[in-house]
């Protein structure tokens, strides 16, 4: 019954009224229906228009930016650039092809290698036929093939040499920066120098390296020492420029060399980076350290005289000047004359405690820091006793490398501060730590100005740029025997020297005299001028005015007043 | 009406069609564009990269300094050579007149300096710094000394 009634409801009927009322009620269920439906749907066209409004005018009235994000691609080689500091490309990755077979695909491995060596004359036929006869989907033929080769390859048509993209790191100034950016492997993986220090983050690519290095001041560098080397015959070479005030190094080259492209085929000697990780005796220019501590200490003041006449004797050694003035000498005249005897005799008085402090303070006895692997640690004698304190105070008995002769050299131009020296670019100065005070380092310029005005590297004089340094000459220890005529010439001087802003190193390995030099070897002949023309290239590119001799503030700056003062009684 | 509506929604449908079909036609055009361009920028930044290198190793100083030499009568600046802004003569300088020999007025200039290599290398160092004071700085100090 109840079923009977709900289909009736179902058609909107109802029996129970008159044909008559039931044909209209019929009709009104109907429309009520289509309105319904029609309601609905009016509902919901309503509610996508809305929806389309909201999203197309009102939500975000443009076209959403598709194209940026996700698919753009941008050239990331497998290593990073290394750029110098005014960013000039000094190492990069070029794209190469790369010849490799598949031995499986040859079928005539004799005939192919041969038509091969047509091409390539250089490869091994025998190795040749056996790659290409062991039936392996992959040998490497041939790795970096030029454009020529790649095209005469392609034209042999042999089936199964096929060429692999890589990337080969190129030196665009081959051997410039050979010894600080060092070299990669064939399979671009850092093996020396920057290339290796700095391996992963090369690899992670984020933006070129920045080093301090300046191209212009690397090149003149490396050409006036290779000039002098080859001028006095020298087995190597090394020099070095440094900002004192951030520690950065601007140019730093070891002589010999080598082509970074191709370093298998140098010998090792010219892979020997003679900046960091030779270590030298450095002579007399261990004199200004020695000086700057006694005078820091206040053991002497710059008047203070010392009995230089005779040499010193110490067991079986004797310690005794070249070309000695023997008389008493004071303490800036020591510098001048650079005296063997005088410094010995300075270094007892504040003796061996002080100089060993000193000396590390100075970043001497420590294994050097800077960003890149191949660096020496100084030879430290022990144990230190009061012969070495002697020998020392004139730069014998304790081999350090360049390096850190450059930074503590720095140190005492600087106003007393000592940086680490470092290869990447720096953002104003790092933090450094004090060694001696601002008056000591003031002393400090004025004697090195005076070794170049009066005393052994006049020949390092530039008009306008006030050098200042110091020579050192030591004999080479050959077999643990000092040698007469094997030398190390070390010229190191800062400029200018009223305000000293850079520090240049030139060291000559066994340089021989000429008949320009009477012979002579020595630093003040031979290095001094490497330093003086090194100077004379780069201070216009570093912006360094030349300045009037006979301005006052000049004079006032870097007077020194020799006038002898009392005697002072040797220790011993 | 309802005739009319039809044709309405019959041209409506055509012109939404078409539309459609248009716009996606356009859109796979502009995206086949689109990665024909990105590889072309590949391209040109691999060319740019090569020309990078190419650029550096032009520049290599040794390479420069050799085309100078040729081409160039140029020789490296001596510090003699140099001098700077405060060297030159004060504007006031330029208004003064001075009587020369036949007692026409003509206009100051200030005597050239000599060139370096005329002189002994000390000299010519002393002869780079204009030192005589000028005109203008002698008449103020004489006029201070009348007072």
């Amino acid at each position: 019954m109840s079923f009977y009634r709900f289909s009736y409801w179902l058609r909107g009927d109802r029996p129970e009224l008159s044909p008559d009322q039931r044909e209209r009620h019929a009709i009104e269920t109907a429309r009520n229906r289509i309105f319904i439906t029609g309601a609905m749907f009016a509902i919901g066209f309503v509610w996508i228009t809305a929806g389309l409004v909201d999203a197309t005018v009102l939500r975000q009235g443009n076209e959403p930016e598709m194209a940026s994000g996700s698919d753009t691609r941008e050239l990331k080689t497998e290593r990073a650039d290394i750029v110098d500091r005014n960013g000039m490309l000094i190492a990069t990755d070029l794209p190469t092809n790369s010849l490799y077979a598949d031995a499986r695909v040859i079928k005539d491995p004799v005939g192919s290698a041969d038509q091969l060596l047509t091409v390539l004359p250089d490869l091994d036929r025998d190795t040749l036929i056996r790659h290409l006869s062991s039936q392996k989907a992959f040998v490497w033929i041939r790795r970096n093939l030029t454009p020529e080769q790649q095209y005469a390859v392609n034209s042999l048509g042999v089936p199964g040499l096929n060429f692999q993209r890589e990337e080969r790191r190129v030196y665009p100034h081959g051997r410039l920066f050979a010894h600080v950016l060092g070299f990669t492997d064939i399979d671009n993986n850092g093996i020396a120098g920057v290339e290796r220090k700095f391996d992963n983050e090369l690899r992670i690519n984020n933006g070129p390296l920045q080093l301090s290095l300046d191209t212009r001041i690397q090149y003149a560098l490396e050409e006036e020492v290779e000039s002098a080397m080859k001028t006095y015959d020298a087995v190597g070479a090394t020099g070095m420029v440094m900002d004192i005030y951030t520690g950065e190094v601007l140019g730093m080259m070891s002589l010999p060399d080598f082509d970074p492209h191709r370093p298998g085929q140098a010998p090792a000697d010219a892979r020997f980076n003679r900046a960091t990780l030779g270590v030298y005796e450095m002579g007399s220019v261990f004199k200004l350290f020695n000086t700057a501590i006694a005078l820091e200490t206040g053991t002497v003041n710059l008047q203070s005289m010392y009995d230089a006449s005779q040499p010193i004797r110490v067991g079986r050694f004797a310690i005794s000047d070249y070309r000695g003035e023997n008389r008493w000498l004071s303490v800036a005249e020591i510098i001048k004359y650079s005296s063997n005897i005088g410094s010995a005799r300075i270094a007892l008085d504040f003796g061996t405690e002080t100089q060993r402090k000193y000396l590390k303070k100075f970043g001497i006895l420590d294994t050097p820091r800077i960003e890149l692997p191949e660096v020496g640690s100084p030879l430290v004698p022990n144990p230190w006793r009061e012969v070495n304190t002697m020998t020392i105070s004139f730069g014998h008995g304790l081999a350090v490398t360049p390096l850190q002769v450059v930074s503590g050299i720095s140190a005492l131009a600087n106003g007393g501060i000592l940086r680490p020296a470092t290869i990447l670019k720096q953002d104003g100065a790092p933090a450094g730590e004090r060694v001696i005070s601002r008056q000591t380092s003031d002393k400090m310029r004025r004697l090195m100005r005076l070794v170049v005005t009066d005393g052994s590297g006049k020949k390092a004089e530039v008009p306008g740029y006030f050098l200042g340094g110091k020579t050192g000459t030591s004999e080479k220890l050959v077999n643990g025997r000092y040698v007469k005529n094997a030398r190390m010439s070390t010229f190191v001087a800062a400029f200018p020297m009223q305000d000293p802003k850079y520090v240049v190193l030139v060291t000559l390995d066994e340089p021989k005299g000429t008949k320009e030099t009477y012979g002579f070897a020595t630093a003040g002949w031979v290095s001094a001028p490497a330093v003086g023309k090194v100077v004379t290239r780069i201070a216009p590119l570093l912006g360094i005015e030349p300045a009037n001799a006979k301005a006052p503030e000049i004079e006032q700056a870097l007077h020194i007043d020799l006038r002898k003062g009392e005697r002072k009684l040797a220790s011993f | 009406m309802t005739r009319a509506m039809t044709f309405i929604g019959l041209f409506l449908t055509i012109v939404i069609g078409a539309g459609t079909y248009w716009v996606s036609h356009e859109v796979e055009r502009l995206e086949k564009r689109y990665s024909a361009i990105q590889s072309e920028i590949l391209n040109e930044q691999e060319t740019i990269h090569v020309l990078d290198a190419e650029w550096s190793y032009l520049n290599n100083p040794q390479r420069i300094e050799s085309l100078a030499k040729t081409y160039l009568k140029l020789d490296q600046i001596a510090p003699l050579q140099m001098a700077s802004i405060d060297d030159l003569p004060e504007d006031a300088d330029l208004h003064q007149y001075r009587l020369d020999k036949f007692g026409e007025a003509v206009a100051f200039l200030p005597v050239p300096r000599a060139r370096p290599d005329e002189l002994a290398p000390d000299e010519a160092a002393e002869a780079m710094i204009i030192n005589a004071p000028s005109l203008a700085a002698t008449r103020s100090d004489a006029q201070e000394g009348g007072q």
